[in-house]
């Protein structure tokens, strides 16, 4: 179960597309799957990802 | 590059390969012994359960008549005749290779083979002596002696005077007593003990006769046992005669030695082929280390035809295939991060940095993949053997020298210390900085193909190709494409393949990307594929068919 207060990593690109596993978004950078780097953004369980991740984009 | 230890190196490796090629061969032949085991086994096995319980195989095909209306018995016999001892052998193949594989603690492994092993001395010895048996009983009864024997009569003599004496008493007696009735006869006493004589006489020659027919019969059957026993194989007679046991018995201690050579001989391939591969196993990676230190000493992959007598060490592939080559400054590959980490470690460099216009460090420094496998370019060295080396000995020098002759800044590395062939070293150098002022004339310009390597601000250098509207296009977008235009199936294998040959094709390092790794891109390929509506899982999905469906555009 995962605690509610505690925050999960996100690891998104510049397009908008994310996933929440940094070894694969790693693996993926490492063969420039998408173009450019993932960044890494903290979210909570409940948090909308999508939301987030356009705020942090738009930001 | 130390030439001798390199000659050294090569040698070791190919007299390793030669040696695992024999012990692959021996593998070979002791897996056929396997096989073979196996096979008969199964069939000691099948004869044994078969005899148990259906028939005797000899005869079979009259039993087999005679009970062809039993059909459901037949059939569930039949399967189990076969699927027993099937299973049987199975399990006991599987058990000896097992162990020959895999450690075990050794408490285990002799309960378990003794089992095994029991189980096969009982069933090949029951088998084998049931064997026996059929054949020397048919031996005896083919031959003439028991035909004779058996076609004597035994049987008895008919008195056939003494019933009509007993005959003729009774009628006597009759009269007598007739007579008496009408006085004429003063008693029958004399008739009565006649004719009870002639029966007492004939009772006693009854008995005589039946004694005689019996003990007939008993020297015929005899004589029959025998000639059955006669028929047995002179090594099952002297284990009677030596023992002095039956001829069942001595069948019995023959077979079981018999069956218990062979469980024996069974026994000694799970040693052989246990020995065998961990000798393989030693052997391939003891070529995997040596062909890495290879690697390291020469900067190029091990190959066969190196250091022959017309053959040269060819330092563009040198270049081209090391992940730390010597000289060249550039990867010619696209190489990850581990890989670059090795090669920052590593910085050998036959550049002059003086002479080189350093770029400003930007988030996507690009510089095109150099193609420095030209002529221009390559540089072949011959394949210095040790006596060469040693008549080239008043012309040695040492790499640090002879960099620093050139105005190259050369690494704090103890091998370039080591003394090595003067000219050599010079022709090197001299290559070295000419390719590299060829690939710095080509910095920046575009290659034929378009690839081009992204440095980000991590120092980490990628793969990339400029779409058509001038946007660098990611591995997953050149997948996309390649869907788009039908170069690559969207399912898991092509795709999976596809990934492969665009990053693993030019890797030699040491550290490939593995399946798994190349499996991790390929669903998460598909994933993104998915979110962007590009693909949707297949809903009535069945073995053999389409996970995946391609709903986005194809040209």
């Amino acid at each position: 179960m995962t605690n509610p207060s505690e925050k999960q990593v996100v690891c998104y690109w510049p397009d908008g597309y994310w996933i929440t596993d940094p070894e694969e978004a790693e693996l993926l950078d490492s063969v420039n799957a998408f173009g450019t780097e993932h960044r890494q953004l903290e979210v909570f369980p409940d948090d909308d990802v999508q939301k987030a991740v356009n705020a942090e984009l738009m930001s | 590059m130390d030439i001798s230890t390199a000659y050294k190196q090569h040698q070791q490796i190919i007299t390793l390969q030669n040696d695992l090629a024999e012990v692959l061969k021996e593998i070979w032949v002791t897996e056929w012994a396997y096989r073979l085991a196996f096979v008969a086994t199964f069939v000691v096995y099948f004869v044994f359960v078969w005899m148990m319980y259906v028939s005797d195989l000899w005869g079979f095909t009259s039993w087999l008549v005679d009970n062809l209306s039993e059909i459901a018995a037949l059939i569930i016999y039949t399967v189990l005749a076969v699927t027993l001892p099937l299973s049987m052998a199975m399990i006991k193949e599987i058990g000896y290779k097992h162990f020959a594989k895999y450690r075990n603690n050794w408490a285990v492994v002799g309960l378990i083979v003794f089992i095994l092993a029991f189980a096969g001395v009982v069933y090949e010895s029951i088998s084998s002596s049931s064997q026996q048996q059929h054949i020397s009983t048919s031996a005896a009864e083919k031959s003439k002696t028991f035909e004779v024997i058996t076609n004597t009569k035994t049987g008895t003599i008919q008195t056939g005077s003494m019933a009509s004496l007993i005959a003729e008493a009774q009628k006597q007696l009759a009269r007598c007593e007739e007579k008496l009735k009408d006085g004429r006869e003063p008693h029958c006493k004399g008739d009565a003990a006649k004719l009870q004589g002639y029966l007492d006489a004939e009772q006693r020659a009854m008995d005589s006769a039946e004694r005689a027919s019996v003990a007939a019969i008993e020297v015929k059957t005899k004589a029959l046992q025998e000639l059955k026993e006669d028929s047995y194989k002179p090594a099952f007679k002297a284990i009677r005669d030596s023992f002095g046991v039956t001829i069942s018995t001595g069948v019995m201690l023959v077979t079981t030695f018999i069956s218990v050579i062979f469980e024996i001989s069974h026994l000694l391939l799970i040693l052989f082929l246990s020995q065998k591969l961990r000798r393989k196993d030693w052997l391939t990676q003891s070529i995997i280390n040596m062909e890495a230190a290879y690697l390291n000493s020469t900067g190029k992959a091990f190959r066969p035809e190196d250091f022959t007598d017309d053959s040269v060490l060819n330092m563009d592939d040198v270049r081209e295939q090391s992940p730390s080559p010597m000289g060249f400054g550039m990867p010619a590959t696209a190489q990850f991060k581990y890989q670059q980490a090795q090669q920052l470690m590593q910085p050998v460099g036959f550049i002059r940095t003086d002479q080189l216009n350093k770029p400003a460090v930007s988030p996507t420094q690009k510089t095109t993949v150099a193609k420095l496998g030209t002529a221009e370019t390559q540089l072949e060295m011959p394949g210095l053997s040790e006596p060469a080396i040693r008549e080239k000995r008043d012309e040695l020098s040492t790499w640090n020298q002879e960099l620093s002759g050139h105005g190259i800044d050369s690494p704090a590395d103890k091998s370039l210390d080591k003394v090595e062939d003067k000219t050599t070293i010079q022709c090197i150098i001299n290559k070295g900085l000419q390719a590299g002022e060829a690939l710095h004339a080509t910095l920046s310009k575009p290659s034929a193909e378009g690839d081009e390597i992204i440095t980000n601000e991590s120092g980490q250098q990628t793969i990339s190709k400029p779409s058509a509207d001038g946007q660098r296009m990611g591995l997953y977008d050149q997948w996309v494409q390649a869907v788009t235009e039908k170069e690559c199936k969207p399912s898991v294998r092509p795709t999976w393949e596809w990934i492969q040959k665009r990053i693993s094709n030019k890797e030699t390092g040491s550290r490939t990307h593995d399946r798994t790794r190349i499996s991790t891109m390929q669903k998460a390929f598909f994933n993104r594929a998915i979110h962007d509506g590009l693909m949707k899982k297949n809903s009535k999905y069945k073995n053999g068919g389409k996970k995946f469906i391609w709903i986005g555009a194809t040209t």
